[in-house]
Protein backbone atom coordinates (compact mmCIF):
# COMPACT_ATOMS: atom_id res chain seq x y z
CA UNK A 1 0.00 0.00 0.00
CA UNK A 2 1.40 3.28 -1.08
CA UNK A 3 2.06 5.97 1.86
CA UNK A 4 -0.83 8.49 0.53
CA UNK A 5 -3.72 5.44 0.72
CA UNK A 6 -1.60 4.38 4.33
CA UNK A 7 -2.60 8.12 5.57
CA UNK A 8 -6.04 8.26 4.57
CA UNK A 9 -6.48 4.93 5.92
CA UNK A 10 -5.48 6.09 9.58
CA UNK A 11 -6.83 9.69 8.79
CA UNK A 12 -10.25 8.14 8.38
CA UNK A 13 -10.05 6.06 11.83
CA UNK A 14 -10.40 9.13 14.46
CA UNK A 15 -12.73 10.51 12.26
CA UNK A 16 -14.79 8.49 12.43
CA UNK A 17 -14.64 8.06 16.12
CA UNK A 18 -14.76 11.64 16.24
CA UNK A 19 -17.55 12.25 14.64
CA UNK A 20 -19.54 9.04 16.24
CA UNK A 21 -22.33 9.61 19.01
CA UNK A 22 -20.48 7.57 20.66
CA UNK A 23 -17.63 10.02 21.20
CA UNK A 24 -20.50 11.99 22.67
CA UNK A 25 -22.21 9.12 25.17
CA UNK A 26 -18.69 8.63 26.66
CA UNK A 27 -17.40 11.77 26.73
CA UNK A 28 -14.11 10.79 24.57
CA UNK A 29 -11.60 13.65 24.14
CA UNK A 30 -9.14 13.40 21.45
CA UNK A 31 -5.70 14.67 20.33
CA UNK A 32 -3.62 13.70 17.55
CA UNK A 33 0.39 14.21 17.33
CA UNK A 34 1.23 12.88 14.00
CA UNK A 35 0.31 8.77 13.80
CA UNK A 36 -0.14 8.79 17.75
CA UNK A 37 -3.81 9.25 18.54
CA UNK A 38 -4.61 9.83 22.20
CA UNK A 39 -8.26 9.27 24.04
CA UNK A 40 -9.26 10.66 27.52
CA UNK A 41 -11.34 8.14 29.06
CA UNK A 42 -13.57 8.90 32.00
CA UNK A 43 -15.92 6.61 33.67
CA UNK A 44 -19.51 8.00 33.32
CA UNK A 45 -20.17 7.42 36.66
CA UNK A 46 -17.09 8.43 38.16
CA UNK A 47 -15.90 11.45 36.15
CA UNK A 48 -13.47 12.45 38.40
CA UNK A 49 -11.59 9.52 36.87
CA UNK A 50 -9.74 10.39 33.84
CA UNK A 51 -7.42 7.51 31.69
CA UNK A 52 -5.37 8.83 28.81
CA UNK A 53 -5.13 5.68 26.17
CA UNK A 54 -2.32 6.15 23.58
CA UNK A 55 -3.14 4.54 20.67
CA UNK A 56 -0.18 4.17 17.68
CA UNK A 57 -0.77 4.00 14.30
CA UNK A 58 2.49 3.11 12.52
CA UNK A 59 2.44 0.69 9.91
CA UNK A 60 -1.35 1.09 9.81
CA UNK A 61 -3.02 -0.29 8.00
CA UNK A 62 -0.76 -3.27 7.68
CA UNK A 63 -1.03 -3.95 11.80
CA UNK A 64 -3.65 -3.29 14.30
CA UNK A 65 -2.84 0.07 16.04
CA UNK A 66 -1.19 -0.72 19.68
CA UNK A 67 -3.00 0.25 22.81
CA UNK A 68 -1.66 1.44 25.83
CA UNK A 69 -2.65 3.84 28.76
CA UNK A 70 -0.17 6.09 29.42
CA UNK A 71 0.56 9.06 32.59
CA UNK A 72 -1.57 11.82 31.73
CA UNK A 73 0.98 14.43 32.39
CA UNK A 74 4.30 12.68 30.77
CA UNK A 75 2.68 10.56 27.92
CA UNK A 76 4.92 7.64 29.04
CA UNK A 77 3.78 4.42 29.75
CA UNK A 78 3.28 3.73 33.91
CA UNK A 79 1.71 1.03 35.20
CA UNK A 80 -0.30 3.08 37.30
CA UNK A 81 -1.81 4.60 34.66
CA UNK A 82 -3.77 1.51 33.91
CA UNK A 83 -7.59 1.05 35.26
CA UNK A 84 -7.69 -1.71 36.99
CA UNK A 85 -9.22 -4.85 35.25
CA UNK A 86 -8.25 -3.26 31.97
CA UNK A 87 -4.59 -4.57 31.24
CA UNK A 88 -3.57 -7.92 30.34
CA UNK A 89 -1.26 -9.93 32.41
CA UNK A 90 1.17 -11.39 29.69
CA UNK A 91 3.76 -8.78 28.10
CA UNK A 92 4.26 -6.76 26.15
CA UNK A 93 1.30 -5.05 28.14
CA UNK A 94 -1.87 -4.29 26.24
CA UNK A 95 -5.77 -5.08 26.26
CA UNK A 96 -7.02 -8.10 24.77
CA UNK A 97 -10.12 -7.14 22.34
CA UNK A 98 -9.84 -7.58 18.89
CA UNK A 99 -8.59 -4.35 17.34
CA UNK A 100 -5.74 -3.69 19.09
CA UNK A 101 -2.35 -4.76 17.94
CA UNK A 102 -1.34 -6.40 21.12
CA UNK A 103 -4.25 -8.74 20.83
CA UNK A 104 -3.36 -10.04 17.17
CA UNK A 105 -0.20 -10.20 17.60
CA UNK A 106 0.87 -11.50 20.72
CA UNK A 107 -1.98 -12.91 22.79
CA UNK A 108 -4.18 -14.52 20.04
CA UNK A 109 -1.25 -14.49 17.00
CA UNK A 110 -2.23 -17.15 15.20
CA UNK A 111 -5.74 -17.31 15.87
CA UNK A 112 -7.61 -18.01 12.91
CA UNK A 113 -11.40 -17.13 14.26
CA UNK A 114 -9.01 -13.05 15.00
CA UNK A 115 -7.32 -12.60 11.88
CA UNK A 116 -6.42 -8.33 11.47
CA UNK A 117 -8.72 -6.80 9.12
CA UNK A 118 -8.75 -2.94 9.48
CA UNK A 119 -12.09 -2.98 7.81
CA UNK A 120 -13.40 -5.46 10.45
CA UNK A 121 -11.63 -3.58 13.34
CA UNK A 122 -12.70 0.09 13.09
CA UNK A 123 -10.89 2.05 15.50
CA UNK A 124 -14.86 2.84 17.34
CA UNK A 125 -14.64 -1.49 17.96
CA UNK A 126 -11.56 -1.72 20.42
CA UNK A 127 -12.19 1.93 21.84
CA UNK A 128 -15.78 1.03 22.89
CA UNK A 129 -15.04 -1.40 24.70
CA UNK A 130 -11.91 -0.97 26.55
CA UNK A 131 -13.98 1.90 28.09
CA UNK A 132 -16.57 -0.98 28.77
CA UNK A 133 -13.43 -2.66 30.47
CA UNK A 134 -12.69 0.95 32.20
CA UNK A 135 -15.98 1.32 33.43
CA UNK A 136 -16.11 -2.23 35.28
CA UNK A 137 -13.22 -2.15 36.38
CA UNK A 138 -13.70 0.85 38.25
CA UNK A 139 -16.86 -0.59 39.25
CA UNK A 140 -18.91 2.08 37.47
CA UNK B 1 -69.67 -0.85 24.81
CA UNK B 2 -68.94 1.68 22.54
CA UNK B 3 -67.05 0.43 19.50
CA UNK B 4 -63.49 2.08 18.64
CA UNK B 5 -61.19 1.86 16.01
CA UNK B 6 -57.86 2.39 17.34
CA UNK B 7 -55.38 3.37 14.44
CA UNK B 8 -51.74 2.84 14.62
CA UNK B 9 -50.14 3.43 18.28
CA UNK B 10 -53.71 3.61 20.08
CA UNK B 11 -54.46 0.12 22.90
CA UNK B 12 -56.47 -2.78 21.69
CA UNK B 13 -60.27 -2.16 21.36
CA UNK B 14 -60.43 -3.75 24.95
CA UNK B 15 -58.14 -1.79 26.62
CA UNK B 16 -59.77 1.43 25.58
CA UNK B 17 -63.44 0.18 26.37
CA UNK B 18 -62.39 -0.65 30.13
CA UNK B 19 -62.53 3.29 30.77
CA UNK B 20 -65.53 4.35 28.72
CA UNK B 21 -68.29 3.37 30.61
CA UNK B 22 -69.49 6.32 33.39
CA UNK B 23 -66.71 8.02 32.08
CA UNK B 24 -66.21 11.43 34.60
CA UNK B 25 -66.05 13.46 31.51
CA UNK B 26 -66.02 16.90 33.40
CA UNK B 27 -63.06 16.22 35.02
CA UNK B 28 -61.59 15.03 32.31
CA UNK B 29 -62.11 18.19 30.38
CA UNK B 30 -61.01 20.14 32.93
CA UNK B 31 -57.38 17.86 33.48
CA UNK B 32 -56.85 18.64 29.33
CA UNK B 33 -57.07 21.76 29.91
CA UNK B 34 -54.45 21.96 32.77
CA UNK B 35 -52.35 19.99 31.15
CA UNK B 36 -52.50 22.56 28.49
CA UNK B 37 -53.77 20.07 26.11
CA UNK B 38 -55.94 21.10 22.36
CA UNK B 39 -58.10 18.58 21.68
CA UNK B 40 -59.20 19.05 17.43
CA UNK B 41 -62.61 17.06 16.27
CA UNK B 42 -63.48 16.47 12.51
CA UNK B 43 -65.80 14.72 11.07
CA UNK B 44 -64.42 13.91 8.03
CA UNK B 45 -67.39 11.88 7.09
CA UNK B 46 -70.99 11.59 8.43
CA UNK B 47 -70.51 8.30 10.07
CA UNK B 48 -67.05 8.40 10.94
CA UNK B 49 -65.42 10.77 13.94
CA UNK B 50 -61.43 11.67 14.18
CA UNK B 51 -60.28 12.22 17.72
CA UNK B 52 -57.13 14.51 17.27
CA UNK B 53 -55.16 15.13 20.60
CA UNK B 54 -52.36 17.52 20.26
CA UNK B 55 -49.26 19.12 22.68
CA UNK B 56 -49.58 22.97 22.27
CA UNK B 57 -45.86 22.56 23.52
CA UNK B 58 -45.46 20.83 20.33
CA UNK B 59 -45.73 21.91 16.43
CA UNK B 60 -47.42 19.63 14.61
CA UNK B 61 -50.98 18.94 12.74
CA UNK B 62 -51.68 16.74 16.19
CA UNK B 63 -51.67 13.16 15.91
CA UNK B 64 -54.88 10.89 15.07
CA UNK B 65 -55.47 8.07 17.65
CA UNK B 66 -58.42 6.35 16.92
CA UNK B 67 -61.40 7.08 14.69
CA UNK B 68 -64.51 5.82 16.08
CA UNK B 69 -68.19 4.94 13.71
CA UNK B 70 -70.57 7.18 15.36
CA UNK B 71 -74.90 6.51 15.82
CA UNK B 72 -77.05 9.35 15.26
CA UNK B 73 -78.72 8.99 18.99
CA UNK B 74 -75.01 8.18 20.81
CA UNK B 75 -73.06 10.76 19.05
CA UNK B 76 -72.49 13.27 22.00
CA UNK B 77 -71.81 10.67 24.59
CA UNK B 78 -70.05 9.03 21.95
CA UNK B 79 -67.86 11.84 21.69
CA UNK B 80 -67.33 12.03 25.02
CA UNK B 81 -66.76 9.01 25.80
CA UNK B 82 -63.85 8.62 23.01
CA UNK B 83 -62.31 12.06 24.73
CA UNK B 84 -61.87 9.86 27.95
CA UNK B 85 -60.69 7.04 26.00
CA UNK B 86 -58.19 9.19 24.30
CA UNK B 87 -56.81 10.69 27.59
CA UNK B 88 -56.51 7.03 29.06
CA UNK B 89 -54.50 6.08 26.66
CA UNK B 90 -52.40 9.51 26.29
CA UNK B 91 -49.30 7.44 27.85
CA UNK B 92 -48.89 4.76 24.88
CA UNK B 93 -50.50 7.03 22.32
CA UNK B 94 -48.82 7.24 19.01
CA UNK B 95 -46.57 10.05 19.85
CA UNK B 96 -42.98 9.96 18.59
CA UNK B 97 -39.63 9.91 19.69
CA UNK B 98 -36.34 11.69 18.45
CA UNK B 99 -33.43 9.10 19.00
CA UNK B 100 -30.06 8.14 17.65
CA UNK B 101 -28.37 4.54 18.22
CA UNK B 102 -25.28 4.38 18.02
CA UNK B 103 -23.80 1.64 16.90
CA UNK B 104 -19.33 0.96 16.30
CA UNK B 105 -20.81 0.01 12.60
CA UNK B 106 -22.20 3.46 12.46
CA UNK B 107 -24.92 5.88 13.86
CA UNK B 108 -28.83 5.91 12.80
CA UNK B 109 -30.58 8.93 13.78
CA UNK B 110 -34.67 8.64 13.11
CA UNK B 111 -38.29 9.53 14.87
CA UNK B 112 -39.93 6.47 16.19
CA UNK B 113 -43.20 5.68 17.95
CA UNK B 114 -43.11 5.92 21.35
CA UNK B 115 -45.07 2.55 21.39
CA UNK B 116 -42.94 0.78 19.31
CA UNK B 117 -40.85 -2.54 21.37
CA UNK B 118 -37.59 -1.63 21.90
CA UNK B 119 -36.38 -5.19 20.44
CA UNK B 120 -38.29 -3.88 17.42
CA UNK B 121 -36.34 -0.98 16.98
CA UNK B 122 -33.44 -2.35 17.66
CA UNK B 123 -33.75 -4.46 14.77
CA UNK B 124 -34.63 -2.02 12.35
CA UNK B 125 -32.08 -0.51 13.11
CA UNK B 126 -29.63 -3.09 12.58
CA UNK B 127 -31.03 -4.14 9.44
CA UNK B 128 -30.65 -0.39 8.84
CA UNK B 129 -26.84 -0.57 9.63
CA UNK B 130 -26.45 -3.91 7.38
CA UNK B 131 -25.80 -5.54 10.64
CA UNK B 132 -27.82 -8.93 10.68
CA UNK B 133 -30.98 -8.98 12.93
CA UNK B 134 -30.63 -12.55 12.70
CA UNK B 135 -28.01 -11.35 15.65
CA UNK B 136 -29.98 -9.23 17.47
CA UNK B 137 -30.14 -11.20 20.72
CA UNK B 138 -26.15 -11.03 20.57
CA UNK B 139 -26.37 -7.28 21.27
CA UNK B 140 -28.35 -5.48 23.77
CA UNK B 141 -29.00 -1.74 23.77
CA UNK B 142 -27.98 0.58 26.73
CA UNK B 143 -28.61 4.12 27.66
CA UNK B 144 -26.15 5.60 30.45
CA UNK B 145 -24.86 2.18 30.55
CA UNK B 146 -27.77 0.67 31.88
CA UNK B 147 -29.30 -2.19 29.43
CA UNK B 148 -32.76 -1.71 28.93
CA UNK B 149 -35.96 -3.94 29.06
CA UNK B 150 -36.65 -4.65 25.30
CA UNK B 151 -40.04 -5.73 25.71
CA UNK B 152 -40.94 -2.62 26.74
CA UNK B 153 -42.26 0.46 24.52
CA UNK B 154 -40.04 3.12 23.91
CA UNK B 155 -42.63 5.53 25.39
CA UNK B 156 -42.27 3.17 28.58
CA UNK B 157 -38.63 3.04 29.51
CA UNK B 158 -37.90 6.80 30.77
CA UNK B 159 -36.02 7.86 27.56
CA UNK B 160 -36.23 11.22 26.45
CA UNK B 161 -36.27 12.60 22.85
CA UNK B 162 -32.68 13.61 21.70
CA UNK B 163 -31.16 10.36 24.02
CA UNK B 164 -28.13 8.84 22.26
CA UNK B 165 -28.84 4.88 22.47
CA UNK B 166 -25.89 2.67 22.26
CA UNK B 167 -26.28 -1.12 20.88
CA UNK B 168 -23.32 -3.29 21.89
CA UNK B 169 -22.20 -6.60 22.25
CA UNK B 170 -24.08 -8.54 25.01
CA UNK B 171 -20.67 -10.74 25.63
CA UNK B 172 -17.92 -9.47 27.52
CA UNK B 173 -14.47 -9.82 25.96
CA UNK B 174 -12.27 -11.66 28.81
CA UNK B 175 -9.10 -10.22 29.54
Amino acid sequence: MDPETATAKFTEQPEAAKASAMAVVFGWQFSLDTLVLYVTLRPRRRSELAYLLRIGFDDFPRRAPSFVFVNASSRHPDDAAWPPGVRHGAQPPGICTPGTREFHENYHAGDGQYPWDHARFPLLVPLHEIHRMMERGVGA
Amino acid sequence: MTALYPRQGCRADADLGRYLPNAPVAAFLDELRAKRLQRHWCAQRPSVSVVRLRLTSKPGPGIVIFRRKTRSHEADSGVNAAMVAVYKAEVDMADKLHLTFSTTAGDFEDDFPANQPLHAAKRAVMDHLKLDPAKADDFVVTLGGNILDESKALGALGITDGSILIIERRDVTKI
